[in-house]
């Protein structure tokens, strides 16, 4: 058999299209966050083969959700990350722990990381834990009271331990229906957007002048701009509020 | 008139080709190429529109990262190791790089010569390079060291996977041109991809696909299936009148004149070299599995 330009193309085209077209039948095709990614990959292999790895748990995952997944008690998840007084606990999503913690003063960062964390060490599932990992004091004390942990592990937790006694933690589904939107009350958080900043009054040559660089897309957020670019949140944060305190007492 | 010419004063050449001057032949690469360059276009521009809130509904939002098949390939290592995938990375970007693997499986790496819009972009500046520099287009380069040179993708190959498996991250995207070229106007684009995309373009005003000659990682596994894909372009020695229009005509600076089966790490399977086009003569240079 010969090829020729036009069998190319249609091989070519049955190839890609229905390639992409069967994965979608099979519900396998996931181009974008969320959506039908809401499943995370299992172990492949080895003794924990068939389990869900926690190491994908994503930010858009849902509290409600990860207890389902991981079989942890959506309760027990409230209390470890001291989110006992969120409306709706079971929607909380993963990413809003950012906005939740955005009271906290330490270096240390509650996060997406966190909730891996804690869902590993809980589950008794394989993961590697890193140095930037922290945990809310409560996390901390509910494994070691219910899980038997390595040396190793207790000594990470205690050495990664983040007191939230005094932290405010906000609830951002209420969070937005109280804010007036004065300019005294736009607080930079790891979830704030470029776009956000420019609505609230700062300028392009503003922005840049704290990033250092040209104005990336404006719906990135500050926090994944600083994560892509290996910079420090913190500073950029209090520079980029700094002027938006401005804007308001100006 | 001339290939009438040769038909009758040329014994033994009867299987020389009527070419059809009257109508123009359809190009179909073209068609195919200029689809998919627009389609991924239209795709960047969604995903930018969608960061606004203003995405167009039926359009796929998806970033490019999850529509390039050479993610999946750098991803391959966290994804036996750990079971996840490099962050913007998503089951998409695996599929695809399935899907071109077979591809590449039967008819050899077709996704460089059909569908990569990089690949197609530098083809058309070539094209208006070649206007400009004509005979000497694509000749710059000495053999010897066009042939060195021609390894250099597999270094860059190792190099990205190697750094995406130990940063986790998809670091490769700062120095991607392919990246650059459907995103410079989004601000996301590193100096570095921008530099490296100015380089591109200006080198394809003198060298056919320089990019995909010297520096594509994703062009370099690819290559790599030229060597026991099951349609080969082959060329019947018996019918070969040596004129070497196939020689002259591939992008790639393929000598096809010298053998029988083309199985030289760079032919992206564009047909260009066969009788269907450069070749003036039937059944002499075709892609197929058979014997001639």
């Amino acid at each position: 058999m010969k090829i020729k330009s036009w069998h190319m193309g249609l091989i070519v085209l049955v190839f890609i299209f229905g390639g992409i077209g069967g994965t979608m039948a099979f519900n396998l095709w996931n181009a974008e966050g969320g959506g039908d990614s809401k499943v995370p990959v299992k172990f492949k292999e080895g003794e924990f083969a068939g389990e869900y790895n926690p190491a994908d748990i994503r930010g858009s995952y849902s509290f409600g959700h990860i207890s389902e997944l991981w079989e942890i008690p959506l309760a027990e998840l409230g209390t470890a990350f001291g989110l006992g007084a969120i409306e709706n606990l079971a929607e909380f999503k993963v990413k809003n722990l950012h906005e939740a913690y955005a009271n906290l003063e330490a270096d240390a960062e509650i996060g997406t990381d966190s909730v891996r964390v804690f869902v590993a060490l809980y589950t008794g599932l394989p993961y590697m834990l890193s140095g930037g990992d922290y945990l809310p004091q409560p996390a901390v004390e509910i494994l070691k009271a219910k899980v038997t942990l390595t040396e190793e592990q207790r000594t990470f937790l205690d050495s990664h331990s983040v007191d939230i006694s005094s932290i405010e933690i906000i609830d951002p589904a209420t969070s937005a229906e109280e804010c007036d939107c004065e300019h005294e009350e736009l607080k930079i958080k790891g979830s704030t957007t470029f776009r956000e900043l420019l609505d609230w009054g700062l300028s392009e040559e503003e922005i840049e002048a704290v990033i250092g660089g040209e104005l990336p897309a404006t719906g990135m957020t500050i926090r994944d701009f600083v994560a892509e670019k290996g910079l420090d949140f913190g500073p950029i944060k209090e520079a980029l509020q700094a002027k938006v305190d401005a804007l308001g007492s100006g | 008139m001339a290939q009438q010419e040769i038909q009758q004063g040329a014994p033994g050449a009867q299987e020389i080709k009527k070419r059809d001057k009257s109508g123009k032949k359809v190009n179909l690469r073209l068609i195919v190429q200029a689809f998919f360059f627009v389609l991924i276009a239209l795709i960047a521009v969604n995903h930018a529109l969608e960061e606004r809130g203003m995405a167009i509904g039926f359009l796929s939002s998806a970033s490019l990262h999850a529509v390039c098949p050479f993610g999946g390939v750098v991803s391959i290592y966290q994804y036996i190791t750990a079971g996840t995938f490099v962050k913007k990375i998503h089951e998409s970007a695996f599929i695809l790089m399935y899907i071109v693997f077979a591809l590449a499986l039967l008819v050899g790496p077709a996704f460089c010569g059909w569908v990569c819009p990089l690949g197609s972009f530098q083809e058309w500046l070539g094209k208006l390079g070649g206007k400009v520099s004509k005979k000497k287009f694509n000749k710059l380069i000495p053999s010897r060291t066009d042939r060195y040179l021609r390894y250099m993708r597999y270094g860059v190959l190792i190099w990205v996977v190697y750094v995406t498996a130990t940063s986790a991250t998809l670091f490769f995207a700062d120095y991607c041109p392919y990246f650059a070229l459907f995103n410079f106007w989004t601000g996301k684009v590193a100096i570095s991809g921008l530099i490296i995309l100015g380089v591109v373009i200006l080198a394809s005003l003198f060298v056919d696909r320089p990019f995909c000659k010297y520096a594509c990682p994703y062009g370099a596994v690819l290559g790599v299936f030229n060597l026991f894909r099951v349609f080969k372009i082959k060329r019947n020695i018996s019918t070969c009148i040596d004129c070497k229009a196939c020689d002259r005509t591939c992008p790639m600076n393929i000598e096809v004149s010298t053998g029988k089966t083309v199985r030289d790490h760079q032919c992206i399977s564009c047909l260009k070299c066969t009788s269907e086009d450069a070749c003036p003569l039937e059944d002499t240079v075709v892609m197929t599995t058979g014997k001639l």
